[in-house]
């Protein structure tokens, strides 16, 4: 299997990077920081409606929902805000 | 020709010219009056060329938002290998608003040719016009409509001749409110609970059956027939205020005027003018107090900024409020805001989905403190509760139903704060009560 685009990202100022694909929900995750969330469980469906995940992402008009929103190249992302 | 009302000399009647002229509904009705040129003329010209022609125009969509129409119909991908979708956004149910309603009871054939320009412009093969549930007379003139367009070869395997495939399905919604926003639309018509859909990815990636998907408003549709026909020169002229607005705009007025009904006016008219003289002013010995310019869903506007509004999407935004749908609602002195507003709060609370925590609570909480206000037993504390949920409620949910709660309430506590006051303090009894005692 072909390997994975990486994308780096900041989450809380700390640098992450994950495979392309992965929510920034999970990626906080690999960054050892936790977004609180209700409705999200890796094991089921994305849901998205719980609003408890949502993230404040740079440059983003609104708060953007951590479980549904895939990462990007450069993204900085607040989450204790 | 207007409706109910004769028409006012300064109206310019485009989509409302035959309200009230029976004879339009028909098939050879609506060709004597000039129907379908600008379908054939569509067919016999290329897809992108149609798309650039609307774009031009400056046609936005008439629904809510305001969207380029030329820039949404150059999202999609004809020839992709995918079925493509048009959907119609029949489900009017803005409170105020009853514009789409007139479109489909007088001319449906004009929305039946809308469609049929669009769907061929961005390569769909199939139309859903997805009617509100309550909207019985309309369904009747639609089904009525497509049935005669098929059986005169204007729909079909070989539209008009060309061998060019359009299909066209009427569906029936069962009168949800939350069935107007685009996603949850399309969720209904593929037979699920209405619920919005988490955006992105948008309808024109993965729409109706998770395929490239085109939604627009009747209104938006009905008018393309005639830019095609008369050129986006034409249709871009049509403005009196600046070039981010053209055309003309259908506004059904209601509430405490004299004579409510649906007008069609282009962008940029007076909405002094508007309301003193085309809807006949207030009635006599009352004053005008607020108006709701675009349904229930937008700010509330005093008095002072609404003389003060051209009518166009850039003008109801610099006054504080926006266009929406056209659901003119005037409010006059007669009438308590605070029942208004809870009024209001009450229908949105109704209608939420309940997907998203805020607004399945934000929107029964505002109703419980608001009618709470109503019924003489509210605190001041109870004022800056109800700003604060509102602000919590604005742009954190999946679509916009919890801001559109949020935004009438939080507007008219801010501009009318002192009719809350005075019911809360020491007042019990009720104004309206009070006078019939």
């Amino acid at each position: 299997m072909a390997e994975r685009k990486m994308v780096n990202l900041t989450i809380e100022g700390r640098p992450v990077s994950v495979p392309e694909g992965t929510s920034i929900l999970e990626a906080a995750k690999v960054a050892g920081i936790l977004i609180p969330h209700y409705c999200y469980h890796p094991g089921l469906p994305i849901a998205g409606v719980c609003r408890m995940c949502l993230v404040e992402v740079e440059k983003a008009p609104k708060l953007a929902p951590s479980c549904a929103t895939t990462v990007a190249e450069g993204q900085v992302v607040r989450v204790h805000t | 020709m207007g409706y109910p009302h004769p028409l006012h000399e300064r109206e310019t009647p485009l989509l409302s010219r035959y309200f009230g002229d029976p004879e339009a509904r028909s098939l050879d009705g609506w060709k004597s009056r000039g129907g379908y040129k600008g379908l054939e003329q569509a067919l016999g010209m290329a897809q992108a060329d149609i798309t650039n022609v609307v774009k031009d125009s400056g046609l936005r969509g008439r629904g809510g938002a305001g969207f380029p129409t030329g820039l949404k119909w150059s999202f999609m991908k004809p020839g992709d290998g995918k079925p493509h979708y048009l959907c119609c956004n029949a489900d009017e149910s803005e409170p105020g608003t009853f514009k789409d309603r007139e479109v489909m009871r007088w001319t449906p054939h004009a929305l039946v040719e809308g469609c049929a320009i669009a769907a061929y412009a961005i390569g769909a093969e199939t139309t859903y016009i997805y009617i509100r549930g309550e909207f019985t007379e309309p369904l009747l003139w639609m089904n009525r409509a497509v049935e005669e367009a098929y059986a005169d070869g204007i729909l079909g395997a070989n539209a008009m001749g060309t061998g060019k495939r359009i299909d066209m399905h009427v569906h029936k919604g069962a009168g949800a409110y939350i069935c107007g926003e685009e996603t949850a639309l399309m969720e209904s018509l593929e037979g699920r609970r209405g619920n919005p859909r988490i955006k992105p990815p948008f309808p024109a990636v993965s729409g109706v059956f998770g395929m490239p998907t085109t939604i627009n408003n009747v209104e938006t549709l009905a008018a393309v027939p005639q830019i095609l026909l008369q050129g986006a020169d034409w249709y871009k002229k049509m403005s009196l205020s600046n070039p981010k607005s053209t055309g003309t705009k259908l506004y059904s007025v209601c509430g405490n005027v004299k004579k409510p009904g649906t007008y069609e006016v282009v962008m940029g008219f007076p909405f002094k003018d508007f309301l003193y003289d085309l809807c006949g002013g207030p009635l006599d010995g009352r004053k005008f107090k607020a108006v709701i310019p675009g349904g229930a869903s937008v700010p509330i506007q005093t008095m002072a900024e609404a003389e003060a509004t051209l009518m166009d999407y850039e003008g109801f935004v610099a006054q504080g409020t926006m266009l929406g749908s056209g659901g003119v609602i005037v409010i006059d002195d007669a009438q308590s805001m605070v029942r208004v507003i809870a009024r209001i709060a009450r229908f949105f609370a109704h209608e939420s989905c309940a997907q998203c925590t805020q607004c399945r609570e934000g929107t029964a909480w505002t109703t419980k403190i608001l009618e709470r206000i109503r019924d003489g037993h509210g605190t001041m504390e109870d004022l800056d509760t109800l700003i604060e949920i509102g602000e919590n409620m604005t742009g954190t949910t999946i679509c916009v139903l919890s801001d559109s709660c949020a935004v009438p309430v939080i507007s008219g506590i801010k501009k009318f704060r002192s009719e809350f006051e005075s019911l809360i303090q020491g007042r019990r009894v009720h104004p309206v009560l009070e006078a019939v005692a």
